[in-house]
């Protein structure tokens, strides 16, 4: 019974060759859960918020799909607008809804899916830093462990055979579980598993772990009339090496033609070499990022602007002479994020900037990037102590002088660690609601026409 | 210096009156000019800026705005396409929505120069219209599965129907009682079909019903032939309304596909929708924010304008107070001098002001200055010539000295005597000092009248010796005719009886008289004869005053 796993974003066409594949064998149940991790960021869910994800699993015909954080890219309300518009189920398994008490309206805890007499069970945890990464307000993410255990005990009671667990992020307890039988199979596609220390990695040989893009796990279970999963194993398969789907293929064609309708317009011309390398933008001073910072601090008049590299998500290089498109940016700021403005205290900055710093180690996209200001940082200090001194527009810093600060909405209520900035009073811009900053951003390019991001001495690490 | 060198640096550093009067005139009116026609520059810069924010901001901030509306109300009509129920409501909606596109293009067209907000509403367009073909295509699916859906009631009608009519023998009855379970299972798993969302349960209900589908050939093969080709006929029916190309569950699925696709597009072109009013609020914002910007930079101007024709004014202001200022001092002041120092020339005030400077009243002031002081070098020059006494009337003393050696002359070619008197007031200081110096000229000039009017004969002759002292000629007279004479003064000024309480003696006027005569031998020098008189005059001021004294009596 061949089981297909989770995969990454795009090759959609091979996949459903696959599934084809798979689909057609006699006496054969074919299973296909997707993971997730899909709806956003891409340029075209920044236009429709993963619909066209949805539209195209439809095609696919998943038996159930689990939910990542990426999945809440917009917000809660978009996740069930989607689930709404999906002809299969939508699984998270350890979400509540502080305004309805249950799951996201839509979502369900888990599922029973049933083909040929075979019921699988199936579940999917996100991590709680999906709270603090994505700026959630609307739910709480319940401890996974324990949401693991009580939905699996209501699968078991409900017939499952087998009981499948969807994750993205590392837990500890999978092969626990497997081991005591809870759970029959986990599968994970978080590509940070493949850096994991290995004795942290799950050992359980139905723990399956998709470490690359582009691959899909498969696994087989033979089922015997006496027990069940009398034998188990799985593979990774590279996509690329299956043809394309042509039915899926012209659905993704079409989606291509609509999105280049939109986003072949063109921004601007490169005429200074810089990169949005992921290493870059989430470790370092950036050229990208500080032109972002300045149109962002100019825009609203800001002293000050600061954003996270995790905003900036192109991992690209861009060579003289090349021509920008919304698409270029709209890859770079995939997110919907919008212009906030407020005040903040040099001693509140200084705990902002010092939570940027913070996990430097780890690459994580809480990096900041500023404008407006000099900061000279230490990243090998203990943690929040890694601010070394900061000047703003050349003036020392004052610990209770209040800055205008320019900065995303997702920073400003608390996003990736910026708990500080939920505090500060915000300043009304004169918007229904503010304006996207990839809006500002493309508009003050379109203005430039040149794109020449500069380096300069906004930030100074010690060690260089 | 020489005053060659003066002259000529008078000349270089000469500011005359024309110049000032010129200068002043201009600089009043360059000022008047100067404010004049800054204000007015001024003011036109502010229209400029007025009129701009008037034609172009405000009416490009208007249309946004009612392009905003207009997206909003786009917005909502466009759900009326993924919601429609039915073929007119999805006509109307379409209707709806060209109306409203063919509003905001009129509207687009007018203002917007972004070409970006052209391309998203052409985008928005075009989804529209797909949206509107694809919730057209569900429409007519849905449709064609209510159709469906009837056709498999009647197929089990149908089966209904035929069992009861038709007997069969038991064996018989069992099979075809077996074929109808089936063929009734069949469609209670469609209908199942019909009302679930959930593609994969469909597809595995279809796999299901293909089975029993296969089956149900199985079961009548035992059947009589003629009732075998019936049911073969409604197995085939069931097939085709059920799993066949257009059947009830390739329909389903492709419904809830679509049905997927049209929320998922309706969504889509929702979100596209607003993006454009996001996009057209940044751009009204961004408007509005420059005509904030203006409207603040134009007060602001009109603030910095108003502050700078109020320094302008008040400069001028004071400039020409400063003008007046410099006139009244440079001018009017220095003719006010002018005219005091004329007035005390004229009424003979010694020279105690002088008029300063190097223009025309300065001349006037100098050439004054000079007339003046040549008038009164005349005047002395002609009181100098003079034999009249001032202040008495009669002769002067020079007139005395002259005629005096005259009548010498000749009395010594006519060999006659010529007596002298010589007469002085008593006491006059104490006069003079009593009822002052003015009732004294006066008194002097009554006593030199009544001697001048109390000689005898023409040719005598009387003036002033000096101070309250007189004398008298008296030619061809001897002593005798001298003492008459004398004795006849001395008698009518005691007449004139002349206050004088002052005088020791008695309180009148009275005179004392010295008189000496030569004789036709005697010498005629005119000073021994003066000093002779004056010892007789001596004499007689000795001898008690208000009295005569001749010198013959001294024993000379």
């Amino acid at each position: 019974m061949p089981v297909i796993g989770r995969t990454k974003i795009g090759g959609y066409p091979e996949l459903a060759q696959v599934l084809n594949t798979y689909r057609k064998q006699p006496d054969t149940a074919t299973f296909f859960f997707f993971g997730g991790n899909s709806l956003a960021p891409s340029p075209l869910s920044s236009l429709d918020r993963g619909t066209h994800i949805i539209d195209l699993l439809n095609s696919l015909e998943p038996d159930a799909m689990g939910v990542t954080k990426r999945e809440f890219s917009y917000f809660e309300d978009e996740l069930s607008l989607r689930a709404y518009e999906a002809v299969f189920p939508i699984v998270a398994s350890n979400i509540s809804d502080k305004r309805s008490k249950t799951n996201i309206d839509a979502i369900v805890d888990s599922i029973i899916v049933e083909q040929r007499g075979i019921k699988i069970g199936m579940m999917s945890v996100i991590d709680k830093t999906a709270i603090t990464d994505y700026s959630l307000k609307n739910i709480v993410v319940l401890d996974p462990q324990k949401a693991i255990e009580k939905n699996a005990t209501e699968l078991r009671q409900q017939g499952a055979d087998l009981i499948v667990l969807l994750y993205s992020t590392n837990f500890i307890f999978i092969d626990q579980l497997l081991d005591d039988k809870i759970i029959n199979m986990s599968f994970t596609t978080s590509l940070d598993s493949a850096t994991l220390a290995s004795e942290t990695k799950p050992t359980h040989p139905n723990a399956v772990m998709v470490t690359k893009s582009g691959q899909v796990a498969i696994m087989h279970t033979t089922k015997t009339e006496q027990q069940t999963q009398t034998s188990t194993s799985w593979q990774t398969v590279e996509l690329s090496k299956y043809a394309k789907d042509p039915a899926i293929r012209n659905q993704v064609d079409e989606y291509s033609a609509r999105l280049n309708r939109l986003m072949d317009e063109h921004a601007g011309v490169v005429t200074k070499y810089f990169t949005t390398l992921r290493s870059s933008v989430r470790t370092e001073q950036n050229a990208f990022a500080n032109m972002l910072t300045d149109t962002l601090r100019e825009f609203s008049h800001a002293d000050i602007a600061l954003i996270n590299g995790g905003a900036i998500r192109g991992n690209k290089q861009y060579l003289l002479g090349q021509q920008l498109t919304h698409r270029d940016i709209a890859q770079e700021l995939p997110f919907r994020s919008r212009v906030a403005l407020l005040n903040i205290s040099g001693a509140q900055l200084i705990e902002a900037l010092e939570n940027g710093f913070s996990m430097i180690e780890t690459i994580r996209g809480r990096f900041p990037h500023v404008s407006g200001m000099e900061v000279t940082y230490d990243p090998h200090a203990p943690v929040n102590k890694r601010v070394k001194s900061v000047l703003i527009n050349g003036q020392p810093l004052e610990n209770k002088r209040i800055y205008k600060l320019a900065t995303s909405d997702y920073l400003s209520s608390g996003g990736d660690g910026y708990t500080v900035l939920e505090k500060c009073p915000k300043i009304v811009l004169g918007f229904m609601l503010n304006p996207l900053i990839v809006d500002v951003f493309v508009d003050h390019l379109r203005q430039l026409d040149d794109v020449k991001p500069t380096l300069d001495a906004r930030l100074v690490n010690i060690h260089e | 210096m020489s005053d060659q060198k003066q002259a000529k640096i008078k000349i270089a550093s000469r500011l005359s009156l024309t110049t000032i009067f010129t200068a002043t005139v201009i600089s009043v009116l360059l000022t008047f000019i100067s404010i004049t026609a800054l204000t007015y520059t001024r003011l036109l810069d502010f229209r400029q800026i007025l009129d701009e924010i008037a034609n172009t901001s405000l009416p490009n901030v208007v249309v946004l705005e009612q392009l905003n509306n207009n997206i909003a109300s786009l917005s909502t009509i466009s759900n009326g396409l993924s919601n429609a129920k039915s073929e007119p409501s999805l006509r109307i909606a379409e209707a709806q929505i060209e109306n409203k596109l063919a509003e905001i293009h009129l509207l687009a067209e007018q203002q917007i120069q972004d070409r970006f907000l052209y391309v998203q509403l052409n985008a928005i367009s075009l989804e529209l219209s797909e949206l509107r073909e694809l919730a057209s295509a569900s429409l007519h699916i849905k449709q064609q599965l209510t159709e469906h859906e009837n056709i498999l009631y009647r197929l089990n009608d149908q089966v209904g129907n035929l069992t009861s009519q038709i007997r069969f023998p038991s064996n018989d009855s069992q099979q075809e009682q077996l074929w109808r379970t089936d063929f009734f299972e069949a469609i209670t798993l469609a209908s199942r079909g019909l009302n679930t969302t959930r593609l994969q349960t469909i597809r595995q209900l279809s796999f299901q019903v293909s089975d029993i589908l296969d089956n149900l050939n199985i079961k009548i093969d035992s059947f009589p032939r003629a009732q075998r080709k019936r049911r073969l006929a409604l197995n085939q029916q069931l097939e085709n309304i059920l799993i066949e190309k257009n059947g009830i569950f390739p329909l389903r699925i492709e419904l809830l596909q679509l049905s997927g696709r049209v929320t998922g597009r309706g969504n889509f072109v929702h979100n596209l929708i607003m993006d454009y009013s996001r996009l057209l609020n940044f751009k009204s914002y961004l408007l509005s924010d420059s005509v904030i910007t203006q409207t603040r930079h134009a007060s602001l101007q009109v603030r910095e304008q108003i502050q700078f024709l109020a320094l302008l004014v008040s400069t001028g202001l004071v400039f020409l107070i400063l003008i007046l200022f410099f006139i009244q001092k440079r001018v009017v002041s220095r003719l006010v001098k002018l005219n005091n120092l004329v007035q005390d020339r004229a009424i003979g005030k010694p020279n105690t002001q002088t008029v300063s400077g190097n223009d025309e009243i300065s001349d006037i002031a100098n050439t004054f200055n000079h007339f003046a002081v040549t008038i009164e070098q005349q005047k002395q020059a002609l009181q100098d010539l003079s034999l009249q006494d001032s202040l008495t009337g009669i002769s002067n003393r020079r007139a005395l000295d002259e005629r005096l050696e005259h009548e010498l002359k000749i009395a010594i070619r006519q060999s006659w005597p010529i007596s002298l008197l010589m007469i002085d007031i008593d006491y006059f200081k104490p006069y003079n000092d009593n009822y002052g110096h003015a009732a004294g000229d006066e008194t002097l000039k009554i006593v030199a009248n009544i001697l001048a009017t109390n000689l005898p004969r023409s040719t005598d002759f009387v003036g002033r010796y000096g101070g309250e002292e007189f004398v008298c000629i008296l030619p061809d007279t001897n002593a005798d005719g001298a003492l008459n004479v004398a004795t006849n003064l001395l008698k009518e000024v005691n007449k004139a009886a002349i206050e004088h309480k002052y005088s020791p003696d008695i309180p009148v006027l009275t005179i004392s008289l010295g008189v000496v005569t030569s004789n036709k031998n005697d010498s005629k020098d005119a000073d021994t004869l003066q000093k002779s008189v004056d010892h007789a005059l001596y004499a007689a001021k000795e001898n008690g005053r208000n009295g005569i004294f001749c010198y013959e009596d001294l024993g000379g």
